[in-house]
């Protein structure tokens, strides 16, 4: 393990998985997290805080201030492998009603990584490239897809549609894709 | 998202900008620009 003052042990960033929505911003669409209330903003790296709240953390008994990823807390910015991000897409808590267009796409991270067992929380990310399957955004038009994915660009970032029907189909393809990246 | 116990930490410092920066806009073609002449002086 690493202390704060440690020399780094790495100079480029880890790259692993991760899924989003895309929710309506005032210029365009943007990446919002799954399950918490946050935004990606385009071109902005994400800085993660703790958003854990316990119970006692709500009564305000007990609020012990961290960076993330905190060591001993859940917090920080998740990713993990492809094929468990792309379990998220079917996720039952990720139904998309409100969000109709689910992304998955390659993260970088950085800053203090944790590494778990089967991914990672990290201090800081921004996504490397976006694949917008059309096989969890059913629900949208095909164009509705195509445009949210056009507007997905102004992340600097690569941005592909990927035509499949199932989990299988889409962790193949994305594979395929990253490999020739 | 599940990703399991903690297994190591490491410090990660890339040496490049992760975060794509803003385009900036190329010049399409030779700068133009009007001679400057002095009031009253023939252009």
């Amino acid at each position: 393990m690493t202390s704060g003052a440690a020399a780094p042990d790495y100079a480029a960033p880890f790259e692993a998985w991760r899924t989003w929505k895309v929710v309506r911003g005032r210029e365009g669409p943007v990446l919002s997290s799954l399950f918490f209330d946050l935004v990606w903003e385009p071109r902005l790296a994400v800085h993660a805080t703790c958003l854990r709240r316990t119970w006692l953390d709500r009564l305000g008994v007990l609020r012990r201030e961290h960076e993330a990823p905190g060591r001993r807390c859940e917090c920080g910015v998740y990713a993990a492998g492809l094929e468990q991000a792309v379990s998220y897409l079917w996720h039952p808590r990720v139904a998309p009603r409100r969000a109709p267009v689910h992304v998955l796409g390659r993260v970088l991270l950085w800053g203090e990584v944790v590494e778990c067992e089967r991914g990672f929380r990290a201090a800081s990310a921004y996504p490397a490239e976006l694949l917008v399957p059309t096989a969890v955004s059913g629900r949208g038009r095909l164009s509705a897809i195509e445009d949210v994915a056009a507007g997905l660009s102004r992340y600097g970032i690569p941005v592909r549609l990927v035509e499949c029907q199932t989990r299988e189909e889409l962790v193949r393809q994305a594979r395929g894709l990253s490999r020739a990246a | 998202m599940e990703i399991g116990k903690p297994q190591r930490i490491h410090k990660v410092e890339p040496v490049r900008d992760p975060v794509p920066r803003e385009p900036q806009p190329v010049p399409l073609g030779p700068e133009r620009r009007e001679p400057a002449t002095a009031p009253g002086s023939a252009a």
